[in-house]
């Protein structure tokens, strides 16, 4: 039995459900808005782990669910919490049904897409870009500063440089102009992160387990991911990785202990992979809407391994 | 250099830092979370797969990553006090930026280091309580049930009365504090290994009869409890 965790309608998590329908994998769906439906608890006793899940009156035992894709939202902003009192009862219910299901995650002998601990190394890209270049990875050199002085003579050493947030706050990659030397004087009060501009062709490989799910992505604009709002264009395509980029982006997401991943590279015209980052929750959707690359089967059929 | 990385309160970590000259670990600076995030300068680098790092502090001070040889690490947080004249936005995203630089900066300091960085702490992984009870399960120690569900918070199901309570220090394999068995003391090793934490704590209800029952752990342990032993345990450490 594999446990889809989130809110059944977002794209990934639909997804991934008719994959499993389609390879007639049995499932049973979280969903997070129905939180006061559903019961979980668990318990670590004589060196096991068991529990029981009860959703809309049908209960479930924890041995039974052998796989897990949790696409999980912030619950405190589930619309059914966000506007209660802090104290709200529901609230504090809600909070503790999600507290103990994550609990459970991290320690089952299930196949868990993805666990909490290993996902947090993206909450700092510098430090995950250190496990990257452990993997054989080139990784861009980068500069984080709180003195414009650095940040001048780093753009002069490499003439052009992009700027984005150090921690897992998603910002837009932006590349540093003669505008921005104007309040540069502002990172004396947060460090800030620079990086050589690399010249090359965007790839984002998707990792499911062994697999892999390469697409070449063509902008016009310096972050593909915001080329619509960025007033610019970006075109899609599958391609094929060499086997030995194919194997290393393998041991990539398995040094991380992620199952599933999507993994941002840059490939020069010297053919040098550059890794920018690893997303430990990738919207995979946009790749598979624009390609046909069969992701969400290939995720469905690793969940449904776990039960062999 | 060696550093001793602790608030001005960590009486544990000031006592080792005083031992750990004397064991002669020198030159040797004790900095404080304070001194650290109230910076003059700090300059961050990654070149391919190494970093190197200065950070010019108030008081003169440069902590120069080209020159450390070990770190005694036992930074918990970061004070964000300069950051008080933002907006609560500017203030939250400022804070989680500088926390994510001292886990880059810890994790790719040169030398030896006890305990590297994660995600999960910047003195080793803060994990939950019922992480902690498998993982003591994996490595053979004797646990108490642990329940948790969606209307109960995790407890554990302990015995305290008549019992007592004990806390033993691993160091690099070794394990020090009261007297414990053998197999409890091998226990703690095999669960510092599991959690890739070789400075832990490790604390335990201890019944009438004797069986030493694991009750939690911490990357942040009294150090003090280990007295004279442990500090020689720290400073061969520091010194490879």
């Amino acid at each position: 039995m594999i446990l889809l965790c989130g809110i059944p309608s977002e794209s990934p998590l639909a997804m991934v459900r008719d994959a499993l329908e389609e390879i007639g994998a049995s499932y049973l769906i979280f969903n997070q808005r129905h939180f006061a439906n559903t019961r979980f608890d668990f318990e670590i006793s004589q060196g096991a782990i068991n529990g029981s899940i009860e959703i809309d009156h049908r209960v479930y035992s924890l041995r039974d669910i052998t796989g897990v894709y949790t696409r999980m939202m912030d619950e405190q902003s589930l619309p059914e919490i966000k506007r209660l009192p802090n104290d709200a009862r529901e609230r504090t219910r809600c909070r503790n049904l999600h507290d103990a299901m994550i609990r459970w995650m991290e320690i089952s002998p299930s196949r868990i897409v993805n666990r909490i601990l290993p996902m947090s190394s993206n909450s700092s890209k510098p430090y995950q870009a250190q496990l990257i270049a452990k993997c054989g990875f080139s990784v861009p050199e980068t500069l984080i500063t709180n003195d414009p002085d650095s940040v001048k003579e780093f753009y002069a050493q490499h003439g052009r440089v992009i700027y984005k947030s150090i921690s897992g706050v998603r910002s837009i990659v932006h590349e540093l102009t003669g505008d921005d030397f104007s309040r540069l004087e502002n990172i004396r009060w947060c460090p800030t992160q620079f990086q050589a501009f690399v010249d090359g062709v965007n790839v984002r490989v998707h990792v499911v387990g062994q697999e892999v799910f390469a697409t070449k992505i063509l902008s016009d604009v310096t972050d593909y991911r915001y080329a619509q709002r960025q007033g610019g264009e970006s075109e899609l395509t599958a391609v094929e990785l060499d086997d030995e980029w194919d194997e290393k982006c393998v041991q990539l997401a398995a040094s991380l202990d992620l199952p599933f991943v999507g993994i941002d590279l840059k490939i020069t015209p010297d053919d040098e992979v550059f890794c920018f980052e690893v997303n430990p929750s990738p919207g995979f959707s946009y790749y598979e809407h624009n390609t046909g690359q069969p992701i969400a089967r290939a995720l469905a059929l690793y969940l449904n391994e776990g039960h062999t | 250099m060696w550093l001793v990385l602790c608030s001005a309160n960590d009486y544990s970590a000031l006592w080792a830092a005083r031992g750990l000259k004397s064991c002669g670990l020198l030159p040797l600076e004790i900095v404080s979370p304070e001194s650290l995030a109230y910076n003059l300068r700090f300059d961050h680098r990654i070149i391919t797969s190494e970093t190197d790092t200065k950070i010019a502090l108030a008081d003169g001070r440069v902590i120069d990553s080209a020159t450390v040889c070990g770190t005694l690490n036992r930074l918990q947080l970061v004070p964000f006090k300069h950051l008080r004249g933002a907006s609560q936005t500017d203030r939250q995203y400022a804070e989680q930026e500088i926390y994510s630089l001292f886990l880059s900066w810890l994790y790719g300091l040169q030398g030896v280091m006890l305990n590297r960085p994660t995600p999960q702490g910047l003195c080793g992984a803060w994990r939950h309580l019922s992480e902690w009870v498998w993982l003591a399960t994996k490595a053979g120690l004797s646990t108490p049930g642990y329940k948790q569900s969606g209307y109960k918070t995790g407890s554990l199901s302990v015995n305290k009365s008549n019992s007592r309570l004990q806390s033993l220090v691993v160091v690099n394999d070794n394990c020090f504090g009261a007297s414990a068995s053998l197999d409890v003391k091998d226990g703690c090793v095999r669960l510092s290994k599991l959690c890739s934490t070789p400075l832990l704590g490790i604390d335990f209800q201890v019944a009438p009869k004797g069986e030493w029952i694991f009750t939690n752990a911490t990357p942040m342990p009294d150090l003090t409890l280990g007295g004279a032993l442990l500090l020689r345990a720290l400073a061969n450490g520091l010194r490879q």
